[in-house]
């Protein structure tokens, strides 16, 4: 039931984004309700779905890759849901929907990355730990699409392109402000998972690479983000950083948890 | 009933020609009551723009008559009766039809697809209407006009994209900043073509303008036209913090704007675009400024050509746009034949290229 819920969901998310590519074929931004109205179903669907699984395990969803993903995947349409409507940038709704869609399709697909794991009864602290900081990942992620929107519209800009060519994107200004706000904005949520982190109780385990690689990342966030807000750096270095960060955190995800559990390697 | 279309344009007459033949609103009145004057029953609009004189007639009699009745009318405008029928051109019926459908969706225009002359026609046919002078043929035709010509606009691309160097300006600003009633616009130098760019921006209601120009009562003068403020030449470089758009057109043989002028004063101004265009021949701004984050850079050629390619762009829909007038003009034709019928040659007139005109047969008529 979970799992046909979550690729209800994955269904409407892609439905979303075929209708944003179509839309951006025709030189126009998917802004109406329709979108809004599918990543919305897409997102109910995908809640009932991780509650559910939350309620056989009794703990947050987040015990194997394909809980992960889809919990990124969510959290990437609660920042659309959010953002978009605080900032009222449609451009968020475009990139939502391929995103979340794409993240939850790769847990669905691979049926190996969704073997039931058991774990230890979570405690508050932790939960708030690995939950806000999925979130976080879906929130940077988001920054990392706009960013690559920034790149291709200013590139285009730079080369001289007839401006028609920039109908279905916002103005370049607006895309920078973006990039630095949904970034700045992961950075926080981050600051405060990998901050419950800290108050785990000691019974709980703490990978010490995954500990190592979560400074790592929030150090490199903490300092494009610092740069950008003091002008130390420009627009196209803070969008291709934040676009970085996130490949560089998607291609060692995975990895990190892996040495984490095969290698032991725990703090003493 | 016939419906004439009686005029001269951009395509037939020179500026000069069309300037001395052109009417003014209280010329057109007057010309609209001569004409009513000599064809009592007809109905009538004229048009006069910059690029056209054109007369609309529809009347129960032969071509003749109505070139008779606006060379009369012409003449008591005094305006030149013979260099009109130099260049003169008629469309009878069907012709007339396509040709009033094609001059309101611009595909007549001088620069095509422009919109002006569609509310130039709106007026004409409205002055026509108060005067009295619009019966059940001008009012059907016209209203099928404007359907049309809002249809062709809608459903082609025939008005997309800048087709003058100031539009495509604005339009680049637009994609930079968005609106751009939080931006400021420099001025450097005060040539033609950038005065009428900062006036094309000026009328998105830009937040302020600066003006600087080598002479200093230049720079007033023209500050106090568009509303902005006027700065000694010397003074212009400590400005580049707080501007967003520079438009630039001295006469300086070297680069008045460096790289290096451009690099540290984007840090101030916490990175947000600057727009620089350069309108200058030889150039005022180092193309290398352009290699700096979010500057962007562009001389007076990448603005001709965009705005050529965008032109060009319009010339391919021209075919797209008459099939969908096509479509009004069955619809005008279908409701003609029911109602009345044409007096002379029949509906469609000469076959195009067969070498027959309709001055050809105007000893028919």
């Amino acid at each position: 039931m979970d799992r046909t819920l979550l690729a209800l969901a994955c269904l409407a998310y892609l439905a979303a984004a075929a209708r944003a590519l179509y839309a951006l074929g025709q030189r126009r931004l998917e802004t109406g309700w329709t979108s809004f109205t599918l990543i919305g179903l897409a997102f109910i669907l995908q809640t009932w779905g991780l509650f559910l699984r939350a309620g056989q395990t009794g703990i947050c969803p987040v015990t194997n890759l394909f809980e992960i993903l889809t919990f990124i995947s969510w959290s990437v349409a609660l920042n659309y849901l959010i953002l978009g409507t605080i900032f009222r940038v449609s451009l968020l709704g475009a990139l939502t929907a391929p995103l979340a869609g794409g993240l939850a399709l790769i847990g669905l697909i691979f049926p190996g990355l969704d073997l039931p794991r058991s774990m230890p009864p979570m405690t508050f602290e932790l939960e708030m730990h690995i939950g806000l900081s999925l979130i976080a990942y879906g929130t940077l992620g988001l920054a990392a699409m706009a960013a690559v929107v920034f790149l291709v519209t200013s590139r285009m800009l730079k080369a001289r392109t007839g401006p028609e060519r920039l109908d279905p994107v916002p103005p370049v200004g607006a895309l920078d402000r973006v990039c630095w706000r949904v970034a700045m904005l992961g950075w926080l949520v981050l600051t405060a998972g990998l901050g419950f982190g800290f108050v785990v109780p000691e019974s709980a385990v703490i990978e010490r690479v995954k500990l190592y690689w979560s400074l790592l990342v929030w150090a490199a966030y903490g300092f494009i983000v610092a740069a950008r807000w003091l002008s130390k750096m420009g627009p196209t270095r803070f969008a291709w950083a934040s676009l970085g960060v996130f490949v560089f955190m998607l291609l060692t995800f995975w990895g990190v948890n892996q040495i984490g559990r095969s290698h032991g390697l725990y703090l003493p | 009933m016939n419906l004439y279309c009686l005029g001269l344009s951009h395509q037939t007459a020179t500026v000069e020609e069309r300037e001395q033949v052109a009417l003014n609103p209280a010329e057109r009145t007057a010309a609209l009551a001569r004409l009513r004057e000599a064809l009592p029953e007809a109905e009538v609009v004229a048009l006069s723009t910059c690029n056209r004189v054109e007369f609309f007639v529809a009347a129960e009699v032969g071509l003749h008559p109505v070139r008779a009745a606006v060379a009369d009318a012409l003449r008591a405008a005094e305006k030149p009766v013979a260099c009109w029928e130099r260049h003169e051109y008629i469309h009878v019926n069907g012709a007339a039809v396509h040709h009033t459908f094609a001059v309101a969706a611009g595909l007549q225009s001088m620069v095509i697809g422009e919109t002006e002359i569609f509310g130039q026609i709106k007026s004409a046919y409205e002055e026509a209407t108060a005067a009295g002078c619009c019966g059940r043929v001008l009012h059907r035709l016209f209203q099928t006009t404007f359907a049309a010509a809002k249809d062709a606009r809608t459903h082609s691309a025939i008005t997309r994209g800048s087709v003058s160097v100031g539009s495509v300006a604005v339009e680049l600003a637009e994609r930079i900043f968005g609106r751009l009633t939080d931006t400021t616009v420099m001025i450097l130098g005060a040539g033609d073509t950038s005065e009428r760019v900062l006036r094309t921006l000026v009328a998105r209601q830009v937040k302020s303008v600066l003006v600087s120009n080598r002479s200093h009562d230049r720079a007033v003068e023209l500050a106090a036209t568009v509303g902005g403020e006027a700065h000694r030449w010397e003074d212009w470089n400590a400005l580049l913090p707080e501007v967003d758009i520079i438009i630039s057109s001295t006469a300086a043989p070297h680069h008045v704007l460096a790289r290096d002028d451009v690099e540290p004063c984007m840090e101030r101004r916490d990175f947000r675009p600057l727009f620089l265009i350069d309108l200058a021949v030889p150039r005022d701004i180092d193309p290398t400024a352009a290699l700096v984050d979010a500057v962007y850079l562009y001389d007076i050629d990448d603005l001709q050509g965009i705005a050529q390619a965008n032109l060009r762009e319009r010339e391919r829909e021209i075919v797209r746009c008459r099939a969908l007038l096509h479509k009004h003009e069955a619809t005008f034709s279908h409701w003609f034949h029911k109602t009345f019928r044409p007096v002379d040659g029949g509906w469609t007139g000469p076959e195009p290229g067969s070498g027959e005109s309709w001055r050809d047969r105007e000893a028919n008529l």
